[in-house]
């Protein structure tokens, strides 16, 4: 749109915005009068009451006419207007018959009240309070009012005005001066008023304009990025996949790095334009935190050690827990904290954290800090930190990269979250990133408090060397009530087991470090397991497959590489338990991997306008070994649904002659009314990662969301929560949840 | 009972088109209709086009209501009571005794009028400009019939508190009669000699303060020793219920 257009838009938005505001002044000051002339009747009868309730002849009496006319002429003049307000709220004709409704009660409580001086104030708080309609005619109708009667009683009762038989025209002036005085500063106030609204409807009109541009604009720049992008990155891990020279596959490396730190700097990007048009919300889900953190620290501990030096992490376990919150907000936050720390740290170390503070009965304070032993901050740069586009030194940029941005998109992130982020540091010997964010408790299910209850006072035997102590296991079973063992050896692991059943407390479990098993240990490890009949789980730094298969034949059931997560020895715990109990185990177990599967054929209907991203989803799934047909746009994938059979849909939700959504929308409707069989997946494709996408494509009908670029394991995943890879059945009937 | 003719009813589902229908064809902005009737289990609505024209007949019409219902309240607000004949001298037999050194006020009150609130609120305000030049009786009727303390009411109180005012119980209204008092309210004022200089009201009108020729005759005599009006009409409520003698609209018995 041109500017003169935007400008047009704008204006009569606001002429539309202050129409409205009007109407709604109006309408509340319309319920008002309602109050307040109720209010007025039957202040009038009980004004009539104590003043003149009888009239008398002698020593009999009768009513008087001041309460009837307070009484009836009061209901009339009061109540119509009121009744006629609440029934008509809003209308022209409500306030001028309001007006015209509290003139005359103002003039009926002047005669109540025996023509007080005092009581004609009433007329002027009228007049006031009839200038809330924002309306200057309003005004001139009571005015009107006042002017008549003032007549009519000058011409025919002047002694009720002048107190004379004679009309005083200078009194009538004087009279008629002071209700022009106030109705002159009532309109000025209107006027200013008004001016006030629109001015501010203006501004408002202003806003929404900008708002809106700016969310164009991140659609279209979020759409026009990604797209080549996806192309790029998504024929790049094609191409790696192919036969390359090592030069070519360095070439090729290294374009897939560059692409992908491209897309982080969009992403980043974007996340701040979003964030300063309040775009952003926050998508809570239930989240395993020290799952979360162990990702982060599992993928960030490769960098680490090519560095030489370790990433250390500690998750309390009071902090083990499923919260409710935006994962991957926090899993950005850490990711750029831990990154960071990675990247300004030479030798060292650097340890991840996360504490609980406050716990509460449904919610808990969880405090994150990285700690590093890298280059540390100035003091005086470290106010700077958290600003855009702001780096610690000039020459950071120059030496270690970044835009600046990512500190500043941390900040605001926290904050979102309700939270607060902060740094300590000393230069020359290392920084601490910390942020407190509170967290709720998600709902624990029945299952997950069986699970609790399983290892409630169960015997742990723990086998590990000296130096070698796992303190944050320790921890763990701790927190779960478990009754732990601890030995150094083998062999005194064996004595140990043989003792506890000469006192009838068996262990329940054995957590042994299988670095420790060398030599002559082998036997002790396999008459342990197989003797005593202990189920043993292995813990070791990464072994290899060999390692672990041989382990296995010793009879240990789980393997957990390090760094061990609590989630995961809780469920191997829980698993081991359960079988030896006799219970069915968990569906997320941990085992060692079998043979692996080969996958079946499944034929996918692929909707995407993009000749590239077309190629590169059919390369992915060809990969698969999946089928699959080509639609350039959702008609022509309606059709190729009446034709075909698909396990599958993957739908781009922008296309040409109709997008994503309508196609999705036509293939719910059609299921329903029996024309397509069955329920069919979608999968929505998209470039936009906006708020409210996710709803939209949930609305339309479709079961999950990958945005682009497309990540080759991220589509495995995605199509195995649907379709079977080892079977043509589709594991899911209902719909899943949009991720 | 319905009390608008309805041009048409429609069930409810079919309403919001028909009536969004309507508005296009009388080229009007949608309009609200004025109530939703249930009847027959269905809601309905009237049909648009009444509505407006009998509101406004109804505004009208509530217009009309109120200003004959003001006319007729400032009509009996301006309706003075009779006016009783006020003898030319002091009557001997009155109980009263003259003060022969400045002028002597009556003042005939209904201890429950509550128009001669008004009447006592501008006795008040002459007795604070002229109270050493006047003597100021004021008679409050005791029917015969009526109970002990019957006439000692608030206004009695009220009055009481006016000082130079003499307060006088008039059992069954003796003295008023003398005076030649009908109405609750009416003043007769005497000079030095007990010749009668004023008679009548000294309120606007029933139960209203404000400036008016009676209270300004009064000023006048007992501050100039003259004044341009010798009656005035009396506000109040009738003081016996066979009224007695009383004076027409003129002025003549």
């Amino acid at each position: 749109m041109t500017l003169p257009i935007l400008e047009h838009v704008a204006r009569s938005r606001a002429a539309e915005r202050c129409q409205q505001y009007e109407a709604d002044a109006c309408r509340q000051t319309d319920r008002q009068f309602a109050v307040l002339m109720s209010l007025q009747w039957l202040a009038g009868i009980a004004i009539a009451l104590w003043i003149s309730p009888r009239t008398w002849v002698g020593p009999d009496s009768q009513v008087h006419p001041h309460l009837l006319a307070a009484v009836f002429l009061g209901a009339l003049t009061n109540l119509g207007p009121a009744f006629l307000a609440v029934l008509n709220s809003g209308s022209v004709l409500s306030r001028h018959a309001i007006a015209v409704g509290q003139m005359l009660s103002s003039s009926l409580l002047i005669q109540l009240m025996g023509g007080r001086i005092e009581m004609h104030f009433h007329i002027f708080g009228s007049l006031a309070f009839l200038s809330f309609y924002r309306d200057w005619r309003v005004l001139i109708s009571a005015s009107m009012v006042v002017a008549i009667d003032h007549l009519l009683r000058g011409i025919y009762w002047p002694m009720s005005i002048f107190g004379s038989s004679t009309i005083d025209i200078w009194r009538a002036f004087e009279h008629a001066g002071w209700v022009i005085f106030e109705d002159v500063f009532l309109l000025i106030s209107i006027g200013k008023i008004r001016q006030a609204t629109l001015h501010s409807a203006n501004h408002e009109a202003q806003l929404e304009n900008s708002n809106r541009a700016k969310s164009d604009f991140l659609a279209v720049m979020s759409h026009e990025l990604r797209t080549p992008l996806n192309g790029i990155l998504g024929m790049n891990q094609l191409l790696l996949n192919t036969e390359l020279s090592d030069r070519q596959r360095q070439f090729v490396n290294v374009c897939s790095t560059s692409g992908k730190a491209l897309l982080h700097q969009i992403n980043d990007l974007l996340d701040l334009s979003k964030i300063e048009a309040g775009k952003l919300e926050l998508d809570l889900q239930p989240c395993h935190l020290d799952a979360l953190v162990y990702d982060i620290v599992d993928v960030s501990s490769q960098s680490a050690l090519q560095k030489g030096y370790p990433l250390h992490c500690h998750v309390a376990p009071s902090v083990c827990m499923t919260v409710m919150c935006d994962g991957n907000r926090l899993r950005q936050v850490l990711i750029n904290l831990v990154g960071n720390a990675l990247k300004f740290t030479i030798s060292g170390s650097v340890t991840v954290r996360v504490e609980c503070l406050q716990p509460l009965d449904r919610q808990l304070t969880a405090r994150f800090s990285v700690t590093d032993t890298g280059l540390g901050i100035p003091s005086a740069r470290r106010h700077r930190l958290f600003e855009p586009f702001s780096q610690c030194d000039p020459t950071t940029a120059r030496k270690y990269g970044g835009t600046g941005l990512g500190l500043s998109i941390c900040k605001q992130l926290v904050e979102l979250m309700g939270g607060q982020i902060g740094v300590e540091s000393q230069v020359g010997v290392g920084s601490r990133f910390w942020f407190e964010v509170p967290l709720k408790l998600a709902t624990e299910d029945a299952a997950s408090v069986r699970q609790r209850h399983l290892l409630l006072g169960k015997r742990v035997l723990v086998i590990e060397g000296i130096g070698r102590e796992r303190k944050q296991i320790m921890d763990s079973l701790l927190a779960w009530e478990c009754q732990i063992h601890r030995v150094g050896t083998f062999q005194k692991a064996l004595d140990a087991a043989v003792q506890s059943e000469v006192d009838s407390t068996p262990f329940a479990v054995a957590l042994a470090d299988c670095e420790l098993v060398m030599g002559d240990e082998y036997v002790l490890l396999q008459k342990l397991a197989g003797h005593h009949r202990l189920p043993i789980i292995g813990l070791g730094t990464n072994s290899t497959d060999e390692a672990i298969s041989y382990l296995r034949q010793l009879g240990v059931r789980h393997f957990l590489g390090d760094p061990v997560r609590p989630s995961r020895v809780f469920n191997a715990l829980v698993s081991v338990l359960s079988a030896e109990s006799g219970r069915r185990s968990l569906e997320e177990v941990v085992q060692i991997p079998n043979a692996e599967q080969s996958p079946l054929p499944v034929h996918v209907l692929v909707a995407e306008d993009n000749r590239i991203n077309q190629m590169f989803i059919i390369e992915l799934l060809k990969y698969n070994g999946i089928t699959c047909d080509v639609a350039a746009n959702g008609k022509e994938a309606l059709e190729a649904l009446q034709n075909g059979p698909y396990d599958l849909v993957l739908m781009d939700c922008n296309m040409p002659e109709m997008d994503g959504f309508a196609a999705s929308r036509e293939i719910r409707r059609r299921e329903a009314v029996q024309k397509l069989p069955g329920r069919l997946p979608i999968i929505a494709l998209t470039a936009n990662a906006l708020k409210g996408d996710r709803e939209r494509c949930l609305d339309a009908g479709m079961d999950d969301y990958l945005s682009k670029p497309i990540e080759a394991a991220l589509l495995q995943a995605t199509l195995a929560k649907f379709v079977n890879l080892v079977s043509n059945v589709p594991l899911l009937t209902a719909s899943a949840t949009v991720r | 009972m319905q009390p608008f003719p309805v041009k048409a009813i429609m069930p409810i589902e079919k309403c919001e088109s028909d009536v969004a229908l309507l508005d296009e064809r009388l080229g009007r902005a949608p309009n609200r209709p004025l109530v939703t009737f249930i009847g027959d289990g269905k809601a309905r609505r009237l049909d648009i086009r009444w509505n407006r024209r009998w509101l406004l007949t109804m505004v009208l019409v509530w217009a009309l209501a109120s200003i004959g219902g003001f006319i007729w309240l400032l009509t009996f607000t301006n309706s003075p009571g009779q006016s009783g004949i006020v003898p030319r001298e002091w009557p001997a037999s009155s109980r009263l005794v003259l003060d022969s050194n400045r002028a002597n006020l009556v003042l005939m009150v209904h201890p429950r009028c509550p128009c001669s609130r008004a009447t006592i609120s501008e006795l008040a305000e002459i007795m604070a400009k002229c109270e050493n030049a006047v003597a100021a009786h004021v008679l409050w009727l005791k029917p015969q019939s009526s109970s002990d303390g019957w006439e000692v009411t608030d206004l009695w109180q009220v009055a009481a508190a006016i000082p130079g005012v003499r307060m006088l119980k008039d059992d069954d209204g003796i003295e008023a009669r003398q005076f030649g008092a009908v109405t609750s309210g009416q003043v007769a004022l005497f000079d030095h000699q007990g010749h009668m200089v004023f008679c009548g009201g000294i309120t606007v009108s029933r139960g209203h303060r404000g400036e008016n020729p009676g209270r300004a005759a009064v000023m006048d005599w007992l501050t100039k020793g003259t004044s341009s009006y010798s009656e005035f009409c009396v506000f109040g409520c009738p003081l016996f219920a066979d009224r007695g003698p009383a004076k027409n609209a003129k002025g003549t018995p």
